[in-house]
This record gives structure tokens, C-alpha cells and sequence, in this order.
């Protein structure tokens, strides 16, 4: 209770009831490991920035920097990490990053951003945010952004000659501006989550055919950005969203696990786990020779006549980044399709597929 | 990174309260957690110099001028608005509509009359350590907290009354 005399006046009512107002909050367990990351991270960014720093600058600096260091003032706290502030309006390009974080090979490079501010656009009814829509909300993402990472930095790259065959569904639709802050600078990440999940995902300079509304609209929610549902057992498909390099390769890089699955025929007896990392090895070579397109695939529907085959999908694991699902059915032309590529199933592949599959 | 000597505990101990003005402050459970452990990053270098006079404050100091840098640099949102408007509920009478009305009230403030009512009413700072928290002047203070404390007791529904401004 107060004891400032000019307060006796008649504040008792507010005060309790302001005194009462914040809710039961959760206390995170993890909160000084936290904690220590950001102090880190923070010592890193200003490591780099002295190392920068030019002879001649230097001397400039060395005042500013000895009162950061020294001083108790926390305004200079204050100015060192700020997360980029979202526009007040939906532009008709992707903000350009600043820095010299690299945004042409990737989507986003594949460390931890240090920091990231979720801008949400929400369209009117039934239609897509147009260029000029207000900021209709913003959150800085909080937690670990480690998942960032490891569900940007690996989206395959769109091919110029690349269709996408999308539904045509109404329903509401939000454009989403992931801002993320690096050591070297910024990078701003477009997306949309609508109802028919057809929207591309781009820096401006990098953009996949993967879409990744959902992610946002979940981190939006949530305020962070979780570990997005992934498989639960080899085979279950998850909700893969490629991997880059998928575009140049059937199987790109060296995958270090296998899972055959059989799409026809669920339970224990339609999976199997490879290990063998030379077979596995074996069979993404043959994969990688045959020759592929980025044509759409022709596939027709399952009938009594058709010749009892069941579709296979292959589910490449690899030591870093997402997996990669390679489906192999009877029923289409051409019947391999890892998502962007497709090709002729030969006798060679299927006789390795089959190997493997009875083990 | 040598961990500073009694930080953890302080973090440990004191990061509840502290939890909760930041709560205060942002009207939002996510934002409240970044904006403590943000506070706490920016107070561990200055631990070993403040932890003997009153880190607590210290750390609320911060809390207040990152809450303050972060509304300065983006928009979250959200409009400060000259009067509260009256949220209609189903029971006006009980005391969980009346916290409901509060919290709404308190975060249509706006950003520095919504920092002085918590600094001089949650946290029960006297006007003038409220000056210092803020860096601004004691009459500042005086008004801004009488401006909103008018407005709380007008979504409250409670009757007003002139504060004193000397």
C-alpha cells in the first residue's frame, strides 16, 4: 500500500485492481540459457562491428565504446539490437535486406537470425493482400529461431520454366513480411497463407515454389516460430516442403538414410529403413542419371483394369537440413517426381527399389 | 562469458516480479517474456557494478526504454486513443469484467501514460524515482498519471475526480 501523502486520495480502488491484472505467467525453464544466448549473440554483433571498424573510425569510436562498455546508463543498451520495423504498408516488392548477408543462393542463410519481426497483411474478404495494404499487425518472434533456419534456409529454388498447378479456392487470404536481423544485416522473407497454398516464398532474389503461409501464420499466433510438424516415422510424408537442390537433382547432396515406403499399403510391413550408406548411395546415382524435366507429370486414376503396381515413395534423409521425398507410381507418366524434377522409371531403378524394399 | 557471480539467482528470484511489470507494459505474454530477457541480456555486462545498489531497478530502467525504443521504431498495432471506449459485458458488475475493462483500458494508453501508471501505481514508485525511471520531469510525471488515471477510472465506471497537479 501506498505511503505518498498525496496519494490518499481516493487511487486505493485502481491500485488494487491493477495490482491484480496480470494473469498466472508462465515461468520458462530455460529462461537463463535464454538469456545467455542473447548476451552472446550481442557480444558477437558488437565484436563484429569493432572488427569492421577502419583505423580512422576508430578513434571516433573509442569514446562511445569505452562508455558502453563502462557506463551504467542503459540507453546505451538500448540502441544496440533492434529488430527492423515492419512497413506501415504492404510494398509491391520485397523490402531489399541490408548488409552483406547473401540472398542469392538461399532463401536465407542457414544460421540462427538473431532476431525476427513478423509483419501480417491481412486481404480483404475472400482475396489476397494487394500491393498498399495497411500493417494490420506485428510480433517480434521470441524463443529459439533455430527452426527458422532449418525450415527457410533448405526451400528448393523456382525454376524459370516452373508451373505450379493451383486450386482456385476463395477464402481469406494474409500476406505475411518476415523480417530477419543477422551479424551482417537484414533479410526480408515474403509469404502468403491463403486458401490454396499456391503462393511463392521470396527474398526478392530467391524465390521457391514452396509455400510457407502456414509456418507464418502459425508463428504469428504463437510468437515464435516452432518446429514445424514433421514426420512422425519414416514414413509418413509430414508436411514436407523440399529441399534445395531438388531443382537441379532428383537426389541432391549425400543423403545419410532411407526409408522405402509404400503409399498403397500402410502398416508395419509397408516401410522399410536403409541404413547402408552405399547402397543408398547406389540408388541416388541411378536416380541422378536418369534423364529428368521440369514438366508437370500426367497421371490417371486407379482402375480395375489397371495392372496392380503400388506407388512407392522413397524418403531421403540427410545429416543437415529437411528430407527428401522421391515418389515412384505406376500410374503417371512420367512416374519418378521428387517435386520439381520428373522421369522414366527404368528396369535398373526399379530392380534396385526392389532390392532395398525386401531388404 | 564468465557467468557473473549471484546473476543467475537474481534471475531466478526476481524475474517473476519483474515478468509481471513487463506484462504491465506490453499487455502481451510473448512480447512481456522477450522484453524481460531482452532487459536482463542488456543488465548482465553492468552486473558486477549494480548488483550491490539495486539491480532491480536497474533492470526495470531498461525494461521501460526498450519498451520505450521498440514502440518508437514500429507500430504494433495498435492507436492511443483520447477516450477508452466502453466494452460491453455481460456481467459489468463482477470483478473479472472489471480487470478485463482495466487491461483493455491500460493498453489503449497511450505508450508514456501507460508506463507512469505502472511505474506509479503498479510498482508504487514515488513521482519523483518515476521521473528518473523515465528521464523526464516530476511535473511530467504529475500529469501524465493524472491524464491516465482519469482515463482508467473512465472505463471503470468509477467517478472522477480532479488530481492534484502541484
Amino acid at each position: 500500500m501506498s505511503t505518498h501523502e498525496h496519494e490518499q486520495d481516493g487511487q486505493d480502488a485502481e491500485r488494487h485492481l491493477l495490482r491484480d491484472l496480470p494473469p498466472d505467467l508462465p515461468q520458462p525453464r530455460d529462461r537463463f540459457e535464454q538469456i545467455c544466448r542473447r548476451v552472446r549473440r550481442r557480444q558477437y554483433r558488437q565484436g563484429l562491428s569493432a572488427g569492421f571498424a577502419g583505423v580512422a573510425a576508430v578513434a571516433l569510436l573509442v569514446p562511445a565504446v569505452s562508455h558502453l562498455m563502462t557506463g551504467d546508463d542503459p540507453d546505451a543498451a538500448v540502441a544496440a539490437s533492434a529488430p527492423p520495423s515492419c512497413p506501415a504498408k504492404l510494398p509491391g516488392q520485397v523490402p531489399p535486406g541490408s548488409g552483406s548477408v547473401p540472398h542469392s543462393d538461399r532463401l536465407v542463410p542457414v544460421q540462427a537470425p538473431a532476431a525476427a519481426v513478423l509483419c501480417s497483411y491481412k486481404g480483404a474478404a475472400d482475396s489476397q493482400a494487394e500491393t498498399g495494404t495497411a500493417l494490420s499487425g506485428s510480433r517480434q518472434l521470441t524463443g529459439s529461431l533455430e527452426q527458422v533456419a532449418q525450415d527457410l534456409a533448405w526451400l528448393p529454388r523456382k525454376q524459370s520454366d516452373e508451373t505450379k498447378m493451383c486450386t482456385m479456392m476463395a477464402g481469406p487470404s494474409t500476406s505475411y513480411l518476415l523480417g530477419l536481423t543477422y551479424p551482417d544485416g537484414v533479410v526480408w522473407v515474403s509469404t502468403v497463407d491463403d486458401p490454396n497454398g499456391c503462393a511463392d516464398t521470396t527474398n526478392g532474389t530467391f524465390a521457391s515454389p514452396s509455400g510457407t503461409g502456414a509456418l507464418a501464420k502459425a508463428a504469428f499466433a504463437s510468437g515464435g516460430w516452432s518446429a514445424s510438424p514433421g514426420p512422425d516415422d519414416g514414413c509418413d510424408a509430414g508436411l514436407s516442403t523440399g529441399r534445395l537442390g531438388q531443382e537441379l537433382a532428383m537426389v541432391p547432396d549425400e543423403p545419410s538414410g532411407l526409408w522405402i515406403c509404400d503409399s498403397d499399403a500402410p502398416g508395419d510391413g509397408a516401410r522399410r529403413e536403409i541404413k547402408d550408406r552405399t547402397r543408398i548411395a547406389q540408388l541416388a546415382k541411378a536416380l541422378n542419371g536418369l534423364p529428368a524435366s521440369t514438366r508437370p507429370a500426367q497421371c490417371e486414376a486407379a482402375s480395375p483394369t489397371r495392372e496392380a503396381a503400388s506407388a512407392r515413395r522413397l524418403r531421403f534423409d540427410y545429416e543437415k537440413g529437411p528430407d527428401l521425398q522421391v515418389t515412384i507410381d505406376p500410374a503417371c507418366r512420367p512416374q519418378i517426381d521428387n517435386g520439381a524434377r520428373r522421369a522414366t522409371l527404368t528396369e535398373q531403378v526399379q530392380n534396385l527399389v526392389e532390392a532395398l524394399a525386401a531388404g | 562469458m564468465a557467468e557473473p557471480e549471484g546473476f543467475r539467482e537474481f534471475v531466478t528470484g526476481r524475474s517473476p516480479a519483474l515478468l509481471r511489470t513487463a506484462w504491465m507494459l506490453t499487455g502481451e505474454q510473448q512480447l512481456a517474456e522477450d522484453l524481460l530477457q531482452t532487459a536482463l541480456a542488456r543488465t548482465w555486462p553492468h552486473w558486477s557494478r549494480i548488483r550491490d545498489s539495486c539491480p532491480e531497478r536497474y533492470v526495470r530502467t531498461v525494461m521501460v526504454r526498450v519498451h520505450g525504443a521498440w514502440w518508437r521504431r514500429k507500430w504494433r498495432g495498435e492507436l492511443p486513443v483520447e477516450r477508452v471506449p466502453e466494452v460491453v459485458l455481460a456481467d459489468p458488475s463482477c470483478r473479472v469484467a472489471e480487470r478485463f475493462r482495466l487491461g483493455a483500458a491500460l493498453r489503449a494508453l497511450p505508450v508514456r501514460q501507460r508506463q507512469v501508471v505502472v511505474l506509479r501505481y503498479y510498482e508504487d514508485l514515488s513521482e519523483q524515482e518515476t521521473a528518473v525511471h523515465l528521464g523526464c520531469s516530476v511535473g511530467t510525471v504529475k500529469s501524465q498519471a493524472a491524464r491516465g488515471l482519469a482515463k482508467l477510472r473512465v472505463a471503470l465506471g468509477h467517478p472522477t475526480r480532479t488530481e492534484n497537479m502541484t
